[in-house]
């Protein structure tokens, strides 16, 4: 069982300034991967995602935060991941970020979306960043939806 | 015995010479005086003259091989070289060079070198050359560490600047930290943290304390064309 809706504010493609902020950050240039920790925050217009930590590998040949030229291969997000994004919220456990598939997918024991008062809980929402397409799964179990018939949309 | 035998020959000779016994004793008087004098200044100039050649020659042996100075002389016990310039090759054998207006070197302690207005530039990798400029700069050739105590900027050749207020590097352990804040600014963003520190000859790097980075993601795609 799925259910989906938007997420606007999640295409990430638009190029608006990204701000990050961390207690700390740490960049292992061989392994090409950098590890915010301690309060992470990513604002990006509309969106505004925390977690405990960040770790982000970037990939390219010789390309590294000195070079400049970094290309982000994917994003990991641990420790509690809160995501809001216009009206839309969610909360996860972890978070991964894949810039190739431009799919982000927020998993854990309880996944929750909200939209509103519109409450939906799973085990693993997975947004499609270029359209801003968002999948929630219940993973076997089910998916629990609180619609606020406040919210019916006006025929 | 001995002291009763008096030597016939020296007092001959000078009255061969028809000076009165009381001029000789004047001349070696005079004499004596002057061999006292110079006992005193042959040694200090000697110790000067010394510690110039010493301090230039550890300078050198510890320096690498091209060391140019324009002049080189000791103000209240410190040597004072103009304008040196060093390059030489580190143990990775990239070449690196470096010139200050002045270099003050301790004579009691001459691993101890002071530097001002420092200007270096050291090639990261085959592409990036870093470029360093300085107001002061403390070198302690004993230990092979470098510690930067005013602000300075640190100019990568792809276009990324770094402004340090302050920092301490350990050179043959490739390590370098600072307490105090430091910003990073490239065209397509910056990062700025209240601390840094930079281990295994460069490979890591972090920033400690209120950490922001700003990224403008339209310039990196750009720079991605």
């Amino acid at each position: 069982q799925t259910t989906s809706s938007k997420m606007e504010g999640l295409k990430l493609s638009n190029d608006a300034p990204i701000q990050i902020q961390s207690d700390q950050l740490e960049i292992k240039d061989q392994e090409k991967r950098a590890f915010f920790t301690g309060n992470v925050q990513v604002v990006q217009g509309t969106t505004t995602m925390k977690a405990g930590k960040m770790t982000v590998l970037y990939k390219g040949e010789g390309a590294s935060v000195t070079s400049g030229s970094t290309d982000i291969d994917k994003i990991f997000l641990d420790d509690t991941v809160f995501l809001t994004s216009g009206t839309q919220q969610a909360t996860a456990e972890k978070g991964e970020f894949d810039m190739t598939s431009q799919t982000f997918v927020l998993s854990g024991k309880q996944v929750v979306l909200s939209e509103g008062a519109n409450v939906f809980r799973g085990c693993k929402l997975t947004v499609q960043m270029a359209t801003g397409q968002a999948k929630l799964d219940s993973c076997g179990g089910r998916v629990e939806i609180m619609l606020d018939p406040k919210s019916r949309p006006k025929q | 015995m001995l002291q009763h035998i008096r030597n016939p020959a020296l007092a001959g000779a000078s009255r061969a010479i028809g000076q009165s016994p009381d001029d000789i004793y004047q001349s070696a008087l005079a004499h004596s005086a002057r061999v006292r004098k110079l006992k005193i200044f042959l040694p200090i100039s000697a110790a000067i003259i010394s510690a110039a050649f010493i301090g230039v020659a550890i300078v050198r042996a510890y320096l690498p091989e091209n060391l140019s100075i324009e002049s080189a002389r000791i103000e209240n016990g410190k040597i004072v070289m103009e304008r040196p310039a060093i390059s030489g090759r580190n143990s990775d054998g990239i070449s690196y060079s470096m010139i200050a207006n002045r270099a003050l070197q301790d004579i009691q302690n001459p691993n101890m070198i002071s530097l001002e207005n420092v200007k270096a530039a050291v090639p990261i990798n085959d592409e990036v050359v870093a470029r360093v400029t300085a107001a002061g700069a403390d070198f302690d050739r004993g230990a092979d560490k470098l510690d930067l105590t005013k602000p300075f900027d640190v100019n990568l050749s792809n276009g990324i600047t770094a402004r340090f207020q302050s920092a301490r590097l350990d050179i043959p352990g490739g390590l370098m930290d600072t307490p105090d804040p430091v910003k990073i600014s490239m065209d397509a963003g910056s990062i700025v943290a209240n601390s840094l520190k930079i281990t295994d000859k460069g490979h890591t790097i972090t920033l400690i304390g209120k950490v922001q980075v700003d990224l403008d993601p339209a310039r990196i795609r750009n720079q991605g064309k």
